[in-house]
C-alpha cells in the first residue's frame, strides 16, 4: 500500500497542498476543506499534518453500507466509488483520523486518492510518497 | 457577472447591539475598486465622517480581502482599514498569516465592525454562525495566551486575530496580530479595537474559494511561480529573510541610528542574517499559500534569553529597536521585539517613540526623563520602558504611549527629536541620501511609511528606471519615479498583494491572474490607472481631515542637519528641495498647487 508521507522539517506551513487537495477535487479553496491537515506550530516551532493512512485493514471500508470504499491493494490505496456511496457518515464518524468526510454539496463522502498533487505542489519538497 | 472568486457578502457587525448583519458585496465596488485598499477607500467615505473620532464606538474597522485571497496565487494577503488614533487620517494596513484566508473560507470578503461593546468581548464567526463572548478571562492576556485561550477553548480550526494589553491601553501604535505570528502593526488599529471593547476575532468556515476559468487560472499561478522561482532577490528573501536588508541600508548610509542621528550603526554587523541565523532560526515559515516563506522561526539557544521562541527580527525591528537605539546585543532586540509582539506593540512606532525619548532625555532637564538609565544602548533599561509604554504605568511610559508627535507637544522643547510624518514614526529607511524616498515618505497616504513606493532601490540599489540609471542625489525624475511607484503598489493593494513577492511577479502577471479569477480582460495600463485613481482618494480623505502641504514635509532632522556619515554625508533634503518634488509630484497628479484634489 502507498501513503503521503510528511517531512516536518521542510514544512513551512504555506498549505499549498491543502489548496490544491481542495480545487482539484471540490472545485474551490479552502484549505480546511482538504483532505489532509497541516497544525501549525503543534510541535513547536514545527507544524504536524495528518494524511490518509490508507489503512490496509481500513475501518472506512469496513462500516461502509454499500460497498463504496474499498482496499485496493493493486492500486495501493483506499479506493472510493462516489457513485455508490449514499452520504450516510458511518465512515466519517470512524476514521481515527478525521481523513473522510461527507460534502455538504454533493452529499458524498470525500477521501484522498493519491492523486499525488499535494506532492507535486509542495514548494518546499516537504511531501513524498510511500510504497511498503 | 459571476462573483467569483469574491464570496459576495460582507459580515457587519454591531457591538453596541451585539447585532449583526449580512449584506451584499456590491457589484459596483467589485467592478470599480477590485477589492482590498480599493474597497477600503470606498467604504471608509461611506462609514467615516470629519468628525468621526478615532477611539470613538463611530469609527469603523474593515478587515478586507482581495480577490486572490484565499486562493493558491502566490502570496496574497489581507488589510484592515480605519481611521488611525496615531494620524487621525486614513490608515491602511496589511497581513499576512492565514486569518484573512478564513475570512473568505467563512464566505465573506469583508467584516466591518462598528460601535463599542460594554465589556471587553471577542467574537467567533463560523459560517454564518456568529457569536459573542464575554473576554473577561483575557482582560490584559498577552497575544498568544489569547490565541491559545481561543482555540483551547472552541477549535484549533480557528483563526485568531487579538490585540494585546496596549491594544486594550489605547496605546496609539497598537497592533492587530494575525494568526500566525503575522501583524497589522502600523498606525494603531490595535488601540482602535480596544476602544470598541474588542479583544479578537475568531473565523472558520467551510465555503470554497471559486475561480472563472479553472485551467487559465492554474497556468497563471504556475507563471507566477516561474518567475519567483527565477528571480535573485526573492531566492535572498528565502534564504535570509528581511534582514538582508542591513548590509544594503548601513552600506549606503541608510540604517537609522541613535534616533535617526546617524545613518551607519558601528555594530551592524552584529545584527545580520548570520548572527539570527546562528542564534535563532531552525526553520522557514511561510504565509497561506505562499512559496517564498520570508519567515525563520525559532528558539534562542544561548545567552540570556535561552529558549525563547520568535519570528525572524525583521528588518524594519533591527533598525529601529536595533540601530535606533543603539543596542547591538541581539539577544536584546530579540527580547525587545518578542515584548512588543506579545504586548501588542508595533516595533517601528516603538524604536521611534524610545529614540525620541532618550534623545529628550540627553538634553533636556526634566525629572521624568531619568538621563542616567535613558541612553542610547541601555537594553535593560529599554525592556522595562516598553512595559512602561504598554501599560501605560509611569509618566513616560503614558506620554510615550501616545507615539512621537502627541509626546513632543507634552514634553517642552522636545521638536527638534521627533520624527514622524503626519503622526506616523518614519521606518527604517531614513531619506537624507536618497531624496526620492523622502517624496516617498512625504506623500504617502499614511503618513511616514516606506511601503507605498520603495525609491531606495533605484536611487541606491541597482533598479534602473525606464532602462537608466538615476542619479542618486539629483531631483530630477524622483517625482515621475514616485508616482508610478505609489500607483502600482496601490493597485497591487487592491489584490492585496505581499510587498516582497513583487521583486519577483510582474505586472503582467498579477493581472492575468485577475483576469483568469475574474473572467474579464483588462486593459493594459490598468494598474496604473487604478493606482492612481485610489491615491486621488486617500488625498481627497486626508485633505477632508484638514492635512494640508505642511503635513507633506518632513521631519527638522532630515530637513536642516546634513547626514553625518556614510557615502551621502552632508546630504540633507532641504526646504527648497522639499518644495521643489513636491510641486512637480502635485502638478505631475493634476492636484493644485496646496496639494487639494482640484
Amino acid at each position: 500500500m502507498k501513503k503521503i508521507v510528511f517531512k516536518p522539517d521542510l514544512c513551512t506551513g504555506c498549505e499549498v497542498c491543502a489548496l490544491i487537495c481542495s480545487y482539484v477535487h471540490l472545485g474551490g479553496f479552502n484549505t480546511q476543506r482538504a483532505c489532509l491537515d497541516i497544525n501549525h506550530f503543534t510541535k513547536g516551532m514545527f507544524n504536524s499534518a495528518q494524511f490518509c493512512e490508507q489503512c490496509e485493514d481500513a475501518v472506512c471500508s469496513e462500516v461502509c453500507p454499500v460497498d463504496a470504499l474499498t482496499v485496493d491493494k493493486d492500486k495501493g490505496y483506499v479506493t472510493f466509488d462516489a457513485g455508490t456511496c449514499i452520504g450516510c457518515g458511518k465512515c466519517e464518524e470512524h476514521c481515527p483520523f478525521n481523513m473522510i468526510e461527507v460534502q455538504p454539496e454533493t452529499n458524498k463522502a470525500f477521501k484522498c486518492d493519491m492523486c499525488g498533487y499535494c506532492v507535486d505542489y509542495c514548494p518546499n519538497d516537504a511531501l513524498g510518497v510511500f510504497t511498503k | 457577472m459571476r462573483y467569483s472568486p469574491y464570496m459576495g457578502k460582507m459580515l457587519k457587525i454591531n457591538l453596541s447591539e451585539k447585532s449583526y448583519e449580512i449584506i451584499p458585496t456590491p457589484k459596483e465596488l467589485i467592478k470599480e475598486y477590485v477589492g482590498g485598499k480599493g474597497f477600503g477607500v470606498k467604504l471608509y467615505n461611506q462609514y467615516i465622517e470629519s468628525d468621526t473620532k478615532p477611539l470613538s464606538p463611530q469609527n469603523v474597522l474593515f478587515f478586507l480581502t482581495g480577490p486572490l485571497t484565499g486562493t493558491i496565487a502566490p502570496a496574497f494577503r489581507s488589510c484592515l482599514v480605519t481611521r488611525s488614533p496615531l494620524t487621525n487620517t486614513w490608515l491602511d494596513s496589511y497581513f499576512g498569516g492565514h486569518f484573512g484566508q478564513h475570512i473568505k473560507y467563512a464566505g465573506y470578503d469583508a467584516i466591518i465592525v462598528q460601535g463599542k461593546a460594554d465589556k471587553l468581548t471577542y467574537l467567533t464567526i463560523d459560517d454564518d454562525n456568529i457569536e459573542f463572548h464575554t473576554a473577561y478571562e483575557l482582560e490584559k492576556k498577552k497575544i498568544s495566551e489569547t490565541t491559545e485561550f481561543i482555540k483551547n477553548n472552541h477549535s484549533l480550526d480557528y483563526k485568531v486575530a487579538c490585540i494585546g494589553p496596549a491594544g486594550e491601553n489605547l496605546v496609539r501604535y497598537a497592533m492587530v496580530t494575525c494568526e500566525p505570528m503575522r501583524q497589522a502593526g502600523r498606525g494603531g488599529a490595535g488601540a482602535v479595537m480596544g476602544s470598541k471593547n474588542l479583544k479578537a476575532l475568531a473565523v472558520k468556515g467551510t465555503h470554497l474559494v471559486e475561480v472563472a476559468n479553472n485551467d487559465e487560472f492554474l497556468a497563471a499561478v504556475n507563471s507566477a511561480y516561474q518567475e519567483l522561482n527565477n528571480s535573485d532577490a526573492i531566492k535572498s528573501l528565502t534564504k535570509e529573510g528581511t534582514p538582508s536588508s542591513i548590509p544594503f541600508a548601513q552600506n549606503i548610509g541608510m540604517l537609522p541610528t541613535e534616533n535617526y542621528k546617524y545613518g551607519q550603526f558601528e555594530q551592524s554587523e552584529k545584527l545580520e542574517s548570520k548572527e539570527q541565523n546562528e542564534i535563532l532560526w531552525q526553520r522557514n515559515f511561510a504565509c497561506s499559500g505562499c512559496p517564498i516563506a520570508c519567515g525563520k522561526v525559532g528558539e534562542v539557544s544561548k545567552g540570556k534569553f535561552k529558549g525563547l521562541k520568535i519570528d525572524t527580527i525583521e528588518y524594519e525591528t533591527l533598525g529601529l529597536i536595533g540601530a535606533n537605539l543603539g543596542i547591538g546585543d541581539l539577544n536584546y532586540v530579540i527580547k525587545i521585539s518578542k515584548l512588543c509582539d506579545e504586548l501588542g506593540l508595533d516595533t517601528i512606532s516603538t524604536g521611534g517613540s524610545l529614540g525620541f525619548a532618550i534623545e529628550a532625555a540627553q538634553n533636556l532637564d526634566l525629572s521624568f526623563l531619568d538621563n542616567e538609565k535613558l541612553k542610547f544602548g541601555n537594553a535593560s533599561y529599554l525592556i522595562e520602558m516598553v512595559k512602561n509604554i504598554a501599560y501605560r504605568s509611569n509618566e513616560l511610559g503614558d506620554i510615550l504611549a501616545e507615539g512621537v508627535k502627541r509626546a513632543a507637544d507634552s514634553i517642552p522643547g522636545s521638536e527638534d527629536y521627533s520624527v514622524h510624518i503626519k503622526g506616523l514614526e518614519t521606518p527604517a529607511w531614513p531619506p537624507r541620501g536618497a531624496p526620492g524616498m523622502g517624496l516617498a515618505l512625504m506623500t504617502a497616504d499614511r503618513g511616514g511609511c516606506h511601503q507605498r513606493g520603495f525609491p531606495v532601490s533605484y536611487e541606491a540599489g541597482s533598479e534602473k528606471w525606464q532602462g537608466e540609471k538615476l542619479s542618486r542625489l539629483s531631483l530630477d525624475n524622483k517625482a515621475e519615479l514616485v508616482i508610478s511607484l505609489q500607483n502600482k503598489m496601490a493597485a497591487l493593494d487592491t489584490l492585496i498583494k505581499c510587498d516582497f513577492a513583487t521583486s519577483g511577479i510582474s505586472e503582467k502577471s498579477y493581472l492575468k491572474m485577475l483576469e483568469t479569477a475574474v473572467d474579464e480582460k483588462f486593459p493594459d495600463n490598468f494598474w496604473q490607472t487604478l493606482g492612481a485613481k485610489i491615491w486621488d482618494e486617500t488625498r481627497k480623505i486626508n485633505n477632508k481631515h484638514g492635512f494640508t502641504k505642511e503635513d507633506d514635509y518632513l521631519p527638522k532632522r532630515f530637513v536642516k542637519e546634513p547626514l553625518p556619515d556614510g557615502p551621502a554625508s552632508g546630504h540633507r533634503i532641504t526646504q527648497s528641495d522639499m518644495d521643489q518634488m513636491l510641486d512637480r509630484y502635485y502638478k505631475l497628479r493634476g492636484w493644485d498647487k496646496a496639494g487639494n484634489i482640484k
